[in-house]
């Protein structure tokens, strides 16, 4: 580990920006220095920011596939639950530090390591929530569908995949944010995202970057968390509906 | 409910298919692990454009029965032919999109717009889009809804009843030659049960399809059966018309069955129509009027209501054909049903209330 | 499976080590669980009695689940520097929203017939709050509590990093402590999340009036927020 921080301090860039020049506000280290962060945008906060959202994206776009694909199965083959949602909890219940550490000697210090332990932690959540959905489909429809002549594909993906979308997307959006949290230790080993500065700000003690960082990842967070809710009420509008009174 | 509009519609859309004729023969349903089978030696036809009602205590495999027509459950023996077709011979899924199905839980999908709903089966079988959205808004006003507003809405915005209506029409959109009902006015309030038997019967009329209808309650069998089959413990005991049901039972079960009153159910069946009238006088001025289409339940409740024992008799224009007495209307329910009238076509008229 | 007996091993080998670690872990996670306790759950139980501001309360969890453990920390870390204190804070605004909504929700969702049956027998408003809506409410609010506990015992492992203590000093430092030392921190973590867990469960079970256990409203109320382990999402 030690060789990963030295590679992160030998990326992060002299931190004390001029000597002579440097502003009042940094020399004193105060909790947050505007303009500092405002010059340092592009530099320093732009690209990890960018390297954040990739490693989220993927981690949760591979992760839902896997789990995607597993509940289908599941849904299908009850026997195949149970297996599965024992590998999943295992990975679930392993300390994200941990299981990056881990990682490292088998697959090494980069992106790859960090992009497994992402996915696998977002197994459990995709899963158990598919699944729930699929079952929680209303049986009439269900009885209606196969009374009507739909084949099983048909019925898997006009009604049960449809209707198990509230809850599909409710497991996204937990995935997702506890993904862009975990993203965030991830740079203990070496992938970049808004973690690198928090622990560069670790070994130099630069209060502007320890906010700036912090700060950047809440709102990713946030942010995502909302744009999610946007993505689940207009795919989903027959639940804003209400029964008019008849 | 709003009356249809009137627009020329291609005589055609409206039924295409010809109403086919049921049979079952011999059909055995056993479950494994059971001794008793849940339906046995089941034998009867349902000829073309006819409502047959299924009707028994509960376990009588009345249900069984007529999910076994579009193999929701397999049939163990026999089989039962659709146009003498068999249904175990027909590829499931071209089956099931020829048959329409209505059940008590409605099962609309809440993800689909009515319009969609509707169009699930016409979109498996190819129609373009705007044939789907034209029969849906046809069958919308068939049911009593409003194209116009609820074409585009969703399920859960209408009522229980309304949920039904659109139920109904969905199971009609492909035009198919039968249909089956299970218990499929159950879950509403008689209010609006009353309201969709009557639009059911209706609009039966005017789109003609081979109908079997489960229901546990007698009254609703005997309104809107054309036969009724009574089923116990799997077998069928007797099928016949509903005059014929209460007139001559063929065992005490079924004379329970269909009620201690089922004297005066009969004259829910019969209309004035089916009546000698005796010739009017002068001297009767008196008396309460009423029209000829109606039942002599309701005739006899006018006579205990008023006061009298008899009733003048008004045809639409021609006026007052005649007399109405209240021993004629008891010795009708009294007597043999050999020599009476069948009872006319006008008694489906639902009687004022 | 040899690393596991390596693991078991460096456990019983550094028992004292251990034992500090084990200690300060559970002292910063009790003690932001306390006192989130103390601030959520009151205030949650009150709006829930008053049926107000449920927009807000229902979706501070959400924001609460949302937030990154990491860059809490972080932001604390400039705020009130190195320790403890930091750590404490940090935890304590992780726990709080689960807790909240989960009070919130539990009382706002109390039977209204039993509430109405209250009042109308001529309970004061505080006397139906401790009488009928408390009681009713104690196996949501209790759940809530015990995924925050959860929760925070797993975070707790990134304490480390801004000087907090705790187990996740070793799993830090695998030059120091190997990878033997890593596994057994991270096992020692995860059981004593499922023992807590289960120790909360049993007194859950405790507090949820007799009548309703047989329903399994217990464990149903725990289905309404998201299952323990999903929201001890380890950090």
């Amino acid at each position: 580990m030690i060789g990963a921080t030295s590679l992160l301090l030998a990326d992060s860039g002299p931190v004390i920006p001029k000597f002579g020049q440097a502003s009042n506000c940094i020399v004193q280290n105060k909790q947050f220095c505007a303009s500092w962060f405002v010059d340092n945008f592009n530099s320093r906060f732009a690209p990890r920011l960018v390297e954040h959202i990739e490693l989220t994206l993927i981690a949760v776009g591979v992760g839902m596939v896997i789990a995607f694909t597993a509940a289908i199965l599941a849904y299908k083959q009850d026997w195949f639950e149970r297996p599965f949602s024992l590998v999943s909890a295992f990975f679930y219940t392993i300390p994200s530090l941990a299981l990056f550490e881990l990682l490292v000697p088998i697959t090494g210090i980069n992106r790859l390591t960090a992009e497994i332990g992402l996915v696998s932690y977002t197994l459990l959540i995709l899963f158990r929530n598919t699944l729930t959905g699929l079952r929680g489909v209303p049986p009439d429809a269900l009885e209606a569908a196969r009374a009507m002549g739909l084949t099983s594909r048909q019925r898997l993906l006009r009604i049960e995949l449809p209707l198990a979308l509230p809850a599909i997307m409710a497991g996204v959006r937990i995935a997702a944010v506890t993904t862009i949290s975990l993203t965030t230790v991830a740079a203990y080993i070496g992938a970049g995202g808004l973690g690198a500065p928090i622990f560069d700000a670790i070994q130099t003690g630069f209060k502007t970057e320890f906010v700036a960082a912090g700060a950047l990842a809440v709102a990713l967070a946030i942010v995502v968390d909302l744009l999610l809710v946007l993505v689940q009420r207009t795919i989903t509008p027959w639940r804003s509906r209400r029964l008019r009174n008849a | 409910m709003a009356e249809p509009a009137q627009k020329t519609r291609p005589a055609g859309e409206r039924s295409q298919s010809a109403p086919a004729e049921i049979a079952f023969r011999s059909v055995v349903k056993r479950y494994p692990g059971r001794d008793t089978p849940a339906v046995e030696n089941l034998s009867f036809e349902v000829p073309p454009g006819e409502i047959c009602v299924l009707i028994g205590p509960s376990g009588c495999g009345k249900t069984t029965a007529l999910k076994m027509v579009n193999r929701l459950i397999a049939i163990t023996d026999g089989d039962i032919t659709i146009d003498g077709a068999s249904v175990r011979q027909l590829e499931l899924t071209q089956l099931r999109r020829g048959i329409g199905y209505v059940f008590q839980q409605i099962g609309l999908f809440p993800h689909l717009s009515v319009e969609n709903n509707i169009g699930t089966v016409p979109r498996l079988l190819g129609w373009p889009k705007e044939r789907i959205r034209a029969r849906a808004s046809e069958l919308l006003e068939l049911v009593g809804l409003d194209p116009s507003a609820d074409l585009k809405r969703y399920p859960g915005e209408f009522s229980g009843g309304q949920q039904q209506r659109i139920g109904v029409a969905r199971a009609m959109a492909a035009d198919p030659p039968i249909m089956l009902m299970d218990e499929p006015f159950g879950a509403v309030d008689p209010i609006a049960r009353d309201r969709l038997q009557n639009d059911f019967l209706r609009l039966h009329r005017q789109v003609r399809k081979t109908v079997i209808f489960v229901t546990h309650d007698i009254d609703e069998a005997l309104k809107m059966g054309d036969r009724i089959a009574i089923m116990r413990a799997g077998h069928l005991v007797q099928i016949a018309t509903a005059d014929e049901l209460l007139a001559r039972p063929v065992d005490d079960f079924v004379a329970s069955f269909v009620g201690a009153d089922r004297g005066l159910k009969r004259l829910r069946v019969h209309s004035l129509r089916d009546i000698q009238l005796e010739p009017a006088s002068g001297a009767e001025d008196s008396s309460p009027t009423i029209t000829r289409d109606t039942t002599l339940h309701y005739a006899l409740s006018m006579m205990l209501t008023e006061g009298t024992t008899q009733l003048q008799v008004v045809d639409g224009e021609k006026g007052a054909v005649g007399v109405v007495r209240m021993d004629a209307i008891t010795k009708l329910v009294a007597s043999d049903a050999d020599g009476m009238p069948q009872p006319a076509a006008s008694v489906t008229e639902p009687s004022p209330r | 499976m040899h690393a596991f007996v390596d693991a078991f091993n460096f456990f019983f080998n550094h028992l004292s080590l251990m034992g500090d670690k084990i200690v300060a872990h559970l002292a910063v996670s009790f003690a932001a669980v306390g006192i989130a306790l103390v601030i959520a759950v009151p205030l949650g139980v009150w709006l829930g009695h008053m049926h107000r501001f449920s927009f807000l309360a229902i979706n501070v969890s959400n924001i609460g689940r949302a937030l990154p453990s990491l860059a809490v920390i972080s932001i604390g870390i400039a705020i009130l520097g190195i320790g403890f204190l930091n750590v404490l804070v940090a935890l304590v605004i992780l726990a709080g929203p689960v807790m909240l909504t989960n009070a919130y929700v539990g009382v706002n969702e109390v039977d209204p017939d039993a509430v109405q049956a209250a009042r109308a027998m001529g309970m004061k408003p505080r006397q139906v709050l401790w009488r009928v809506e408390l009681p009713l409410a104690l196996p949501l609010i209790f759940a809530g509590i015990r995924t925050a506990t959860v929760f925070v015992v797993a975070t707790a492992t990134l304490a480390t990093f801004a000087g907090g203590g705790g187990l996740g000093d070793i799993i830090a430092n695998e030059a120091t402590y190997g990878t033997a030392g890593v596994i057994a921190a991270s096992l020692t973590i995860t059981a004593l999340a499922f023992l807590i867990d289960g120790a909360l469960g049993l007194v859950q079970l405790a507090v949820t009036p007799r009548p309703l256990r047989a329903l399994g409203r217990g464990a149903r109320m725990d289905a309404m927020i998201p299952p323990n382990l999903e929201a001890g999402a380890r950090r």
